[in-house]
């Protein structure tokens, strides 16, 4: 117990010792008792000196006798079996949680892949039917409407094995089969208008709204 | 004049809350030392408030008891907005009062045909202590006015306008004219004198 150390405790009965020094006394407490008497006598002269009863270290080690039994009750107490879960895993590392990410990303492209494989050709199936033509309006003259079968086609599509198939006509062949159904039509006109002599059709017919060049 | 000088300087107890306030974060942090340092500090001081609602010394005993207990399991609640000692006044105070209710129930069940049980009631609340404690206290505190007696004249002065004036040490260094650094190793030589001397005296004593 040195001096310097005792005249830190007396500046810390008094609230006046520095922080620094509060903390090397309280250091040097643990390892030395006759610090913690020092310090109960300091106070034992201020307790005197304003009028109070002196105590001592007794209730010191009541209170510390106290709390070491609900101390040691508490570790007495029986114990309960109880079986804790493992605690999760963390990932080991980075490159872990990439690998993760990375095969999350493979089984959706993979699901997307089976899809368009295995689902597009059932749907395409299931609305045609093998033997049922399907009709398209595709444009209507005045006065009456023009009917296009869809072509059943059978092909190889799959590996040899024969089914019927739709064609689905897109734009481009439904006006080739007008252009080619309407250039007959012109050229029978025209062969008659030239044998009658009369007025020719063709302005009405860019009038209806085929006044693009007929192929 | 001395008073009329402190009551003129900055308040003291402002000046007196940082310290504590180190004890009680290193009792948090599991330093049962620092807690010990906060009984020995402020258990003479709670006593004489204990003893005016409980005057059996035995009980005011065990109050004191159950307060530092409490205060060191409720010690998370401890904000630091007021001062340490407030804080253990308050629970201090509830303790005590808690007792004296418990044992007014208890008085009250006890039967009044049993004279035994008078008799045992009546210690119970006229006990002030055993002889031997009292006269043994008595005479440690003689001892020690008279060591505070027999100190150099600056010594005491210093030692007295702290203790029972209660000023800082910068109000003393005002008061007697002289560097804070004096007044510090002053008060210092002071309680140590006081200390040796009841050690010789009582050997044991703050054991």
């Amino acid at each position: 117990m040195t001096e310097a150390l005792r005249n830190s405790l007396s500046a810390l009965v008094d609230q006046e010792a520095t922080e620094f020094e509060v903390r090397k006394t309280l250091d040097a407490v643990k390892g030395q008792p006759e610090l913690k008497s020092y310090w109960c006598g300091c106070q034992a002269i201020s307790g005197t000196l304003n009028g109070d009863d002196l105590l001592g270290m007794t209730l010191v080690n009541r209170v510390n006798s106290e709390l070491d039994e609900v101390s040691s009750a508490g570790a007495s107490t029986p114990k309960v079996n109880v079986k804790f879960l493992p605690a999760r895993e963390v990932l080991p590392s980075r490159f872990g949680a990439l690998i993760g990410q990375l095969a999350i990303a493979a089984s959706v492209a993979f699901a997307v892949v089976v899809g368009v494989k295995v689902i597009a050709p059932i749907e395409m199936q299931s609305v045609v039917s093998s033997n049922e033509s399907l009709e398209f309006i595709k444009f209507q003259l005045p006065g009456s409407k023009e009917k296009v079968s869809s072509q059943i086609v059978s092909g190889d599509f799959d590996g040899g094995s024969t089914r019927p198939m739709a064609r689905i006509l897109t734009e481009q062949d439904v006006k080739r089969m007008v252009s080619e159904r309407l250039s007959s039509y012109l050229v029978r006109h025209a062969e008659n208008t030239a044998v009658v002599g009369g007025t020719s059709v063709l302005p009405l017919a860019r009038i209806m709204g085929h006044d693009e060049p007929i192929q | 004049m001395v008073l009329q000088m402190a009551q003129s300087i900055t308040p003291i107890r402002e000046v007196e809350a940082d310290n504590d306030q180190i004890l009680v974060d290193r009792v948090r942090l599991g330093d049962r030392h620092a807690f010990d340092l906060l009984v020995l500090k402020h258990q003479s001081r709670l006593l004489t408030l204990v003893t005016r609602f409980i005057p059996n010394r035995s009980d005011a005993l065990d109050v004191l008891q159950d307060t530092f207990v409490k205060a060191y399991r409720s010690l998370h609640a401890f904000r630091g907005e007021s001062a340490f000692y407030s804080w253990l006044y308050r629970i201090a105070v509830n303790t005590a009062k808690n007792h004296i209710a418990i044992r007014r129930k208890e008085s009250r069940d006890i039967s009044v045909s049993d004279e035994a049980s008078d008799v045992e009631r009546f210690a119970v609340f006229q006990d002030t202590g055993s002889p031997d404690e009292e006269a043994g206290a008595d005479e440690l505190q003689m001892a020690i006015l008279d060591a505070i007696e027999r100190l150099p004249e600056d010594l005491q002065r210093a030692l007295t306008l702290r203790e029972l004036e209660g000023l800082s040490y910068h109000e003393i260094a005002l008061a007697m004219n002289c560097p804070i650094g004096t007044v510090r190793s002053r008060i210092f030589r002071a309680r140590d004198q006081v200390v040796q001397e009841i050690n010789e005296r009582f050997p044991g004593t703050f054991l």
